[in-house]
């Protein structure tokens, strides 16, 4: 009987895996042995957590919402002066 | 937006801006000028720099709306014009700035410090795990001081990572947008939003109190 050797993931291993394994880029084998570990691994399921919280704290950094009235106004002049022939400064 | 989705019909709009429709392209600023100025006062130096990038991109947008394709959407058209102006910008100033201040994006760290492990080098299992963010109260995983860290954070990233750190994870690009964009490999894209997540989880867990 031949045995095949299941890959195993250890918890090191898995904080270097999981951006790829975020953007589905591993073999299947790999991401059921991740699987697998994260089953049983506490520590790790809490590793993917917080890497999905800082994701999320990532994507709420504020807008910059101090735009200059006169920024806009400019623009849309340099707007005008195209649509009237006048080229726009570079 | 994921590049998987088509584009949005945006043919009106872009008609009348073609058209010199100035009400419409005011709009259209208005709309896009929050994003754009964080987006590019994360590369340059200064606010004053920043606003003149975006400016740029303005110009470039009037300049070039009669030949944009409609192959993304508008809002990501504009956004891949400030990214080559902010890079090509960045490039300069960093001819004039001392290169031993800038970090490497080549500089292959862990994501976690291996002292947090135990076991045989790179298979080591958990000796300092993780504490639990999910009893964290929101209040402060979302506080002013936390998000300024954030920013800091992201600020102080090696360049690259922070380009791909800032169009995946704060502009939500898909991966083939950002690698088309920056001229990036699937493979080495990967890398960069790797180092650049693992380096503001780090941040995170100090900020949020690693106490379990």
């Amino acid at each position: 009987m031949k045995l095949l050797r299941r890959p195993t993931i250890v918890c090191q291993q898995w904080t270097e895996l999981i951006t790829d394994y975020l953007e589905g880029a591993l073999p299947r084998g790999l991401v059921k042995a991740i699987n697998r570990h994260l089953g049983t691994c506490p520590h790790c399921t809490e590793y993917l957590a917080q890497m999905q919280r800082t994701i999320e704290i990532t994507g709420s950094l504020p807008l910059d919402e101090h735009v200059p009235p006169e920024m806009i106004d400019a623009l849309q002049h340099a707007f005008e002066d195209f649509h009237h022939g006048l080229a726009p400064e570079e | 937006m994921p590049a998987t989705s088509s584009p949005p019909d945006e043919s009106a709009l872009i008609k009348r801006l073609r058209k010199g429709d100035a009400f419409a392209f005011r709009e259209l600023v208005t709309a896009h000028q929050p994003r754009l100025l964080r987006l590019a006062a994360t590369f340059v130096p200064s606010r004053a720099v920043a606003e003149e990038v975006v400016q740029e991109t303005w110009i470039a947008v009037i300049r070039g709306i009669d030949k944009f394709e409609q192959r993304s959407s508008l809002k990501t058209w504009i956004t891949r014009i400030l990214v080559n102006i902010a890079r090509t910008k960045g490039a300069k100033e960093r001819r004039t700035v001392p290169m031993g201040s800038l970090l490497s994006d080549s500089a292959d760290s862990p994501a976690v410090d291996p002292d947090r492990f135990v076991g045989p080098p790179g298979r080591g299992g958990w000796a300092d795990p993780p504490a639990r963010w999910s009893d964290l109260p929101e209040q402060v995983a979302l506080s002013s001081a936390t998000i300024s860290k954030v920013v800091d954070t992201v600020q102080q990233l090696p360049e690259q990572q922070k380009w791909v750190v800032m169009l995946r994870d704060v502009e939500d690009w898909s991966s083939s947008e950002v690698c088309e964009a920056l001229g990036l490999t699937e493979v080495n894209q990967r890398v960069l939003l790797h180092r650049g997540r693992a380096a503001l989880r780090n941040m995170l867990e100090g900020q949020l109190g690693v106490a379990s």
